[in-house]
């Protein structure tokens, strides 16, 4: 089956598998719910790292024709729920990518560790949040083997989505970073985000 | 706000102690208002001090001891390893309150042992025990084999030593298990397997605070080895049940003197009782993180060289776990030690003593929920997990093993039977379900016996157990051992059943797929 679009809902931890089960009965063939962290837009909050989050990252793969239908019933899920924090947004999948959408989303995979630093200076260049997975390297054919564990590298994976011009500026902060400047350390790509849904209470 | 989602969460865990305690001690066993309102104070201040510690505990002492881990599998040196285990292991131990505090008892009330040879044979133990799990991870030795050959050298050693030797050294196994050193060991072993690209990465993350409770114990064992026969044992005995007899007396003098006292009068007593302790409970805590941090501060230089962003949060979080603690601690001193023996005495005074039973079980299940270090490892095994092995799961568990294990420390206590004929099959039989239970499960299990054991055992069940025991003429101190000794036992059975019935629902949800 060739799927068209990706999309990404980020809710409050969880109630990634509520919206799954939802979107599943709405056509989505399936899910994969990512467990990240996030953070509150308080300043003073941030100042005193007290302002994490658990979120839910929701993963679904959808055709053309099922893309309103999954779309509706995320919306539908999370209606009952405050405004803040929950969105969802669509990223095409190959095919004619489209280069003229207002929206980005940026991915930046580096070793484990960074992503605060990471997360620090993109606020400063205007991003008004993110979200943070945990992940792991891949197996290399060439993994150290230590007696009788391999060791691969541990990995985190920073997705912030953003207007296009504050995208630019977010990338050139992110570069800048004293602490990122070892060759290796990670890689940061970017994604056309087609459209994006705040979730949560209806606006009155 | 993490914070917030914090003080919610210990709400759901803690109220419902209060609530029964409230409810217990407005009918069956009257408290007076003497206690219940320093109760109540003592309570909300807990639950602020468990939230700030957990919050503490998440952004500094669990990221700083897994990027240790995965920091030293990563240097692959054996010798770095072991020798980062050991002293690891040594100085978190050496400087834990609750070991200091059981040293100093221990020397005064048998004058033979005395306390600095058994703190410094305590912490060696854990040392080279948590040298030992990093070992194992590495050679890739079994689990179930360290664990088999490390209790059957204990009860070995124990059959041949005096009962108040192993005692002491049960004890002492429960008392290193505190609630700095297990969220950090506990992370140790997840960073370490971390690192891991090979499928036994998630069962090898867990199993470090169940090796390195066994090391304690066979430390002391091997110092009652090498002491036996100097000294009077038989008088050791009373000895020791006499102190506890002391120990008890003050709580009820104070009691009456002040009952003429209004309520709001009394809470503003216990809040100002409460902050005359801060300065003590404060260095007692500060003492304990020191060498932790300590380690951590080292590391940061030679070893690890964490980002400025990620090193300011990790201390943070020290500072937070500092200041939650204390008033933990400050919370368990006011509410849960003076209710939990007043509440003892009541019961074990009554006409129908049986009623300990059952309430023994339903306040063993709810205070096990309060446990710092519990909410420590069941969020660690969510995470590793994936989200598969959920919170509530194994919360629910661990309730059902404390439950029992604090009911028939009741029995004990009314039909007054040894403890042997309860901790040697429940121990066979964690043994033997080691051969049948999902590798992952053992080791969560005997984590998690550790973990049981912590702050609020020793003060609320204890002390229940010991006011029960003075009430009904038991002896209270073979009975106070007992139960710490019990509650560590009975979750290593309870986790592993539910390991494999997961294993069995998980087994038919693939059967399902694959149709």
């Amino acid at each position: 089956m060739n799927y068209d679009w990706k999309i990404f809902t980020v809710v409050p931890h969880g109630h990634g598998e509520k919206i799954a089960l939802r979107t599943r009965a709405a056509g989505a063939r399936g899910g994969t719910v990512f467990v990240g962290r996030g953070e509150l837009d308080s300043r003073i909050l941030r100042f005193l790292a007290l302002a994490d989050i658990e979120r839910d990252v929701l993963l679904t793969l959808v055709t053309d024709d099922q893309l309103e239908a999954v779309l509706a019933s995320i919306v539908d899920a999370t209606a009952y729920r405050g405004k803040k924090e929950s969105m969802a947004f669509v990223v095409p999948m190959g095919g004619d990518v489209m280069t003229d959408t207002e929206q980005e989303m940026i991915s930046i995979i580096v070793n484990r560790g960074y992503a605060d630093d990471i997360m620090n200076a993109a606020r400063k260049a205007g991003a008004k949040g993110g979200t943070i997975l945990n992940a792991r390297g891949t197996g290399k054919p060439d993994d150290e083997k230590f007696f009788g564990i391999t060791i691969v590298p541990e990995k985190e994976e920073i997705l912030i989505l953003a207007e296009r011009e504050t995208a630019n500026a977010i990338r050139d902060a992110i570069e800048k970073l004293p602490c990122l400047t070892t060759p290796g350390i990670g890689i940061m790509f970017s994604s056309p985000v087609s459209r994006v849904v705040q979730l949560g209470r209806k606006a009155k | 706000m993490n914070l917030l989602h914090k003080i919610r969460e210990t709400c759901y865990a803690v109220l419902p102690i209060c609530a029964l305690v409230l409810i217990l001690g407005t009918t069956i066993a009257p408290l007076g208002t003497t206690t219940l309102v320093p109760f109540c104070v003592g309570s909300v201040i807990l639950i602020l001090g468990l939230s700030i510690f957990l919050t503490g505990a998440d952004l500094g002492i669990v990221p700083a001891g897994a990027y240790m881990g995965s920091k030293l599998t990563r240097a692959r040196s054996m010798p770095l390893i072991l020798g980062a285990g050991l002293v690891i292991g040594f100085l978190i131990t050496v400087a834990e309150p609750d070991l200091l505090v059981l040293g100093d008892q221990v020397e005064s009330v048998t004058g033979v042992i005395k306390s600095r040879p058994l703190v410094l044979a305590v912490a060696l133990g854990v040392g080279s025990f948590v040298a030992l799990a990093l070992a194992r991870v590495l050679l890739q030795v079994p689990y179930r084999v360290v664990l088999i050959v490390g209790y059957l050298l204990i009860f070995a050693l124990a059959s041949r030593i005096d009962n108040v030797f192993v005692a002491i050294a049960f004890d002492s196994g429960g008392a290193t298990t505190g609630p700095m050193t297990v969220p950090f060991i506990i992370a140790l072993g997840v960073g370490i397997a971390s690192v891991r690209g090979d499928k036994n990465a998630l069962e090898d993350s867990f199993g470090f605070t169940g090796i390195a409770s066994i090391g304690p114990i066979i430390a002391v064992t091997l110092l009652g080895f090498a002491m036996s026969g100097g000294g009077e044992h038989s008088g050791v005995g009373a000895g020791l049940g006499s102190g506890i007899d002391a120990a008890i007396a003050p709580g009820e003098g104070a009691q009456s003197a002040a009952s003429i006292a209004s309520i709001a009068s009394l809470a503003l007593a216990s809040v100002a009782q409460a902050f005359a302790h801060f300065p003590m409970e404060a260095r007692d805590v500060l003492i304990a993180l020191a060498p932790l941090y300590g380690i951590i501060l080292c590391f940061q230089f030679f070893l690890l060289r964490l980002p400025p962003r990620l090193f300011r949060r990790i201390t943070l979080g020290f500072v937070y776990a500092a200041i939650g603690l204390t008033l933990f601690f400050i919370g368990t001193d006011l509410a849960f030690v003076p209710a939990g023996t007043k509440l003892g005495s009541v019961l074990g005074a009554l006409e129908y003593r049986w009623i300990l039973i059952p309430i023994g079980c339903v306040l063993g299940a709810v205070v096990v929920c309060a446990e710092p270090a519990v909410w420590v490892l069941t969020e660690q095994v969510e995470e590793a997990s994936g989200g598969n092995i959920r919170k509530p799961v194994l919360l629910a568990t661990l309730a059902i093993g404390v439950a029992v294990s604090v009911g028939l420390s009741m029995c004990r206590v009314i039909f007054g039977f040894s403890v042997w004929w309860l901790l040697v099959p429940f121990y066979a039989l964690a043994i033997a379900l080691t051969f049948a239970t999902p590798r992952l499960f053992t080791a969560i299990a005997f984590d998690s016996g550790g973990v049981a054991s912590g702050p609020m055992a020793s003060t609320f069940i204890l002390s229940l157990t010991l006011g029960a025991s003075v009430a009904a003429g038991g002896n209270p101190a073979t009975d106070g051992f007992g139960v710490i000794a019990m509650v560590a036992a009975t979750p290593l059975v309870a986790i592993q059943i539910l390991g494999m019935l997961f294993h069995r629902s998980e087994a038919r949800v693939a059967e399902g797929l694959g149709k």
